[in-house]
């Protein structure tokens, strides 16, 4: 690993009881990089999260910041700057005592405390909120009052848990955005957690997918759409169709029914696998209008949905595909269910997972 | 059919029947004790029609009375802020427990409450008096015999006891009414535990130490069983002693002035600090 990392956790494990809530995950942050942590409920992101913070105390692992060993020590002592998802902003303390509360711990001097209030309060543009207590403001105001609070202690990290999922849809995307600018603008390590993968796909410099307590991919937005490592990130990340199969030949793919699946790259394992496929980047032909189609089925269904048709196919046997294509190819139409068609789509978009969720690779192209 | 009605008037019938009964079972007592209170006492009439301050004069002239009215401010005021010490911890504990042992604490709590007063004060008899556990252990110890038994201190237990549980059980729901992510927030924030508590528990739990504590204060302002049984005849407070000059001395009148007094102490302190936690709430 490079040496660049500014945080960096290392086999961090949390274990209730004999189950796991975190186990063994390993991460670098670089410095000034927003990484975020995207999963179902459950997958252990929130709690991982929290064992950074020090909420929770770690079975196992380090938590690394400038080469320094946090795991052990309190949160009150790990300068970390945690966003809550309810902003847990103090009820009894003005939005200036809010924003202040981490300097005054901090015994500041009064000087120094001003100073930094001014510019933080002029950060987030709630200067003229100052005297404010947290029930008069809105929703939006009461994030940033919860962001400046956290900014104004310059934290070592910045810890973001759910920071948008109180917000009514339309601020969404300004909130996201304005976290995002001060988030660059202080140079700030950030980890963010969200269960939403659009917000996680807005604000990331790099995702990181968790599933049952346990890091499947760490990657960028393209890497983890276009490479996932195993099906649980196909599945995730965007829509996949997993079609289980036996490969019975270097690119023959059997489905349960009998229908066969020419694939696009050649492979030199046999038996059970997965093949995903996303919707959109499988091709629709009518039956006859390409030859050889790399699969033919039927269309059981379909739905205008503007930009695109959602189709779902069967194939014979029963097994079945969803699939769009895009309207402004074909004018709009739409084909009749229990029309016949056929499918192709390019080597690049095709992934093949083993039996135990591992990607397979072409034995040749 | 008939007419509607007014709202208003709908309004005030239904209203009436209950306002009626509140009335009559609580105005009118307080309105007659009112007017003993002014009438003159009499050795063999007992109870003389008068219009006279004097049963009042004699309460706060004579310094027995005023010191009887002092003895049960004190050990009212001590046990309340030993209810909160005590409590206060305690009631922490429970509010922030995720623990199925929780329920169980709760019982525990609620339990004593199912007893009365007067059987408490007398199982403390049997701990505190001459032949209790209390003198046993001494004498086990080597001492010789002491007893605890009719001494303010006695009396302070006895009403610690049975007041710690009304105090713990108010101070646990407006516990549990703080949200446990602010005090994450001061914790990542850099407050120690310490700070944590000053700047963020206490301040968002005063209403709740104000409710407790007036609770608590009004309950040993009134006291009866417990400095009966454990104060003993020496150790006076006031609902006793009331009950001694209406009862025994059958003297009405002047019992009627001691629990006009008694009434107005207990909401004059409590309006009093009432006043003091909202302003500070609102200060802060």
């Amino acid at each position: 690993m490079s040496n660049a990392s500014h945080l960096r956790i290392e086999g961090l494990t949390k274990l209730y009881g004999a189950t796991a809530a975190v186990e063994d995950v390993n991460l670098d942050v670089a410095q000034g990089e927003m990484l975020v942590l995207l999963g179902p409920s459950g997958c252990g992101k929130t709690t991982t999260l929290r064992l950074v913070a020090g909420f929770v105390a770690a079975t196992r692992g380090r938590i690394l910041v400038e080469g320094k060993d946090y795991a052990s020590l309190p949160p009150y002592q790990r300068e970390m700057g945690m966003v809550f998802q309810s902003y847990a902003l103090f009820p009894h303390l003005t939005v200036a005592q809010n924003v202040t509360f981490g300097l005054r711990m901090r015994k500041l001097p009064k000087a120094e405390i001003d100073t930094r209030l001014e510019q933080t309060l002029d950060m987030v543009k709630l200067t003229t909120m100052a005297d404010r207590y947290p029930r008069q403001l809105s929703g939006g105001q009461q994030q940033r009052v919860a962001l400046a609070r956290a900014l104004a202690i310059r934290p070592k990290v910045l810890l973001l848990d759910e920071p948008l999922s109180n917000l009514d849809a339309n601020l969404r995307q300004s909130v996201a955005r304005e976290i995002r600018q001060l988030q660059r603008a202080a140079g700030l390590t950030a980890l963010m957690v969200t269960h939403d993968q659009n917000e996680a796909m807005t604000m990331a410099d790099r995702l990181v997918l968790m599933n049952e307590g346990r890091v499947q991919q760490v990657g960028t937005q393209e890497e983890l759409y276009e490479q996932p490592l195993n099906p649980f990130v196909a599945r995730f990340i965007g829509h996949s169709n997993l079609v289980a199969g036996d490969l019975v030949e270097a690119d023959s793919l059997r489905l349960p029914g009998g229908a066969v699946m020419k694939l696009a790259r050649r492979y030199a394992q046999r038996g059970p696998h997965v093949l995903a496929l996303r919707p959109e980047r499988v091709r629709l032909h009518g039956e006859g209008d390409v030859a050889p189609p790399r699969a033919t089925a039927t269309v059981e269904d379909g739905t205008y949905v503007g930009g695109h048709v959602d189709y779902l196919l069967a194939f014979e046997g029963g097994a079945s595909l969803a699939l769009h294509e895009p309207t402004g190819a074909t004018g709009g139409t739409r084909r009749a269910r229990g029309e016949r068609v056929a499918l192709t789509w390019d080597a690049q978009n095709e992934r093949l997972f083993d039996p135990n969720g591992a990607i397979v690779t072409a034995a040749e192209a | 059919m008939t007419a509607r009605r007014p709202e208003g008037l709908t309004a005030s019938m239904l209203i009436g029947p209950a306002t009626l009964v509140v009335m009559l079972s609580l105005v009118l007592p307080l309105a007659l004790l009112a007017r003993y209170s002014l009438n003159k006492y009499d050795r063999r009439t007992f109870m003389i029609e008068a219009f006279t301050p004097e049963n009042y004069l004699r309460f706060v002239t004579d310094p027995f009375y005023t010191g009887v009215l002092w003895t049960t401010f004190s050990i009212a005021i001590v046990t309340t802020l030993l209810c909160l010490l005590l409590g206060f911890p305690i009631a922490y504990k429970l509010a922030r427990s995720q623990s199925r042992w929780k329920s169980i604490g709760v019982l525990l709590i609620i339990l004593p409450l199912f007893i009365g007063s007067t059987v408490r004060a007398l199982g403390w008899m049997g701990v505190l008096g001459r032949g209790g556990i209390v003198d046993a252990l001494y004498g086990a110890l080597g001492g010789s015999g002491i007893s605890l038994l009719y001494t303010s201190f006695a009396v302070g237990i006895g009403i610690l006891s049975i007041n710690l549980p009304y105090m713990i059980l108010t101070l646990q729901s407006v516990i549990e009414g703080i949200d446990a992510r602010l005090e994450e927030a001061a914790d990542s924030l850099g407050a120690d535990p310490t700070r944590r508590f000053w700047h963020v528990v206490l301040p968002l739990a005063l209403p709740g130490i104000g409710t407790g504590g007036i609770l608590v204060f009004i309950l040993a302002m009134n006291a009866y069983a417990t400095p009966f049984l454990l104060g003993g005849a020496r150790f006076q407070m006031m609902a006793p002693m009331l009950y001694r000059e209406f009862a025994v001395n059958n003297n009405w009148p002047f019992a009627a002035a001691i629990a006009f007094i008694l009434m107005l102490t207990t909401l004059s302190l409590t309006a009093i600090s009432g006043l003091l936690v909202q302003r500070r709430y609102k200060a802060q």
